[in-house]
């Protein structure tokens, strides 16, 4: 582990994590999307949150690969259980 | 108030009521992920006492990779010393050797790291003391290293081992750098800021399970088995090469 993290400093910490303020923000977003279902209906307000989703972890796969590590549990998170409350 | 009205108002509620929860639950996460923050180490003195390593043997050690062949950038011992410590055939090894960051897990009363080889080691020109700790997060993972760890919590778990060594902590390491930082500075000649780590601390990039980073045993290394090819202008760890963390890449 010790040698991982020299390395790790030596190339001058390539994972970085975004500031908790941005980090929040995106949860927020993230919880609040579901807000764009109300219109629609069941089916298709699923298949978007769904889509939502996979977009989500899709942006932060891509985000890992350029060294940032972005929220992945807590958007989700919330924008399924935001689906859910506003499907109900 | 009409049906739809009072449908929206409770959906908007609902939808208030969980962002609230999810934020809440994110921002305590991120607190407890945060330095300090009342984490225990995991340096048990078990396995601490498991790494004994005697002076002579790691002054050997240090031989070896100092050989004009040989010749490591940076050597780091990362065996945690007794404050007892002292041997002249380790104290001439260091002298001769590139620089050397040794890991320290505790300090004196005074606040002094205990180190290999005792206060007389870090009198010599070139050597370092570290801070050889980790903070893992609550799930007991290591992720993230710090530029120094800022208050010492360990001794929940320590008490036994306070006790047979006399009252030591490791109160005294919080002035110490981390055994990452000093290797660097050690490489680069120069103190690094306090924020090269970030404030939530730099996430280790691990480059694979144990056993990814080229190991040798200590026994072929002391005995002169080791190519010279293998360790010339290399930052070499001598240490355990089980870890006694977990990482997030270790076999449940």
């Amino acid at each position: 582990m010790h040698a991982a993290a020299i390395d790790t400093l030596l190339r001058d910490v390539p994972l970085r994590t975004p500031p908790t303020g941005v980090r929040l923000l995106l949860t927020l977003l993230a919880c609040l999307a579901p807000l764009l279902t109300v219109r629609l209906n069941v089916f298709r307000g699923l298949v978007l949150v769904f889509a939502l989703a996979l977009g989500w972890l899709v942006l932060v796969q891509i985000a890992f690969n350029l060294g940032w590590i972005p929220p992945v549990v807590a958007p989700i998170v919330g924008l399924a259980a935001a689906a859910v409350a506003t499907a109900a | 108030m009409p049906l739809d009205r009072q449908r929206r108002h409770v959906l908007l509620v609902v939808l208030v009521a969980v962002t609230t929860l999810v934020l809440v639950a994110q921002v305590g996460w991120s607190s407890s992920r945060s330095p300090g923050r009342g984490h225990r180490r995991r340096d048990t003195p078990a396995a601490r006492r498991a790494l004994a390593v005697s002076l002579e043997t790691c002054a050997r050690a240090i031989e070896a990779l100092t050989d004009a062949d040989a010749d490591a950038e940076v050597i780091v011992l990362d065996v945690p010393g007794g404050r007892t410590d002292s041997d002249s055939a380790f104290l001439d090894a260091l002298a001769a050797a590139p620089p050397v960051t040794l890991s320290a897990v505790r300090s004196n009363s005074d606040g002094a790291p205990i180190v290999l080889g005792g206060s007389d080691a870090l009198d010599i020109e070139g050597v370092r003391a570290s801070d050889g700790r980790f903070d893992p997060d609550d799930d007991g993972v290591v992720r993230r290293f710090d530029h120094t760890l800022d208050d010492d919590d360990d001794d929940d778990d320590d008490d036994d081992d306070d006790d047979d060594d006399g009252g030591v902590a490791a109160t005294g390491l919080v002035l110490v750098p981390t055994l990452p930082v000093v290797v660097i500075e050690q490489i680069i000649g120069q103190k690094l800021p306090t924020d090269v780590t970030g404030s939530e601390g730099a996430t280790i990039d691990l480059p694979g399970p144990a056993g990814t980073v080229t190991e040798v045993s200590f026994l072929s290394l002391v005995s002169g088995r080791i190519p010279a090819e293998q360790i010339a202008g290399r930052v070499v760890v001598v240490g355990p090469t089980r870890e006694n963390s977990r990482t997030p890449l270790t076999q449940r």
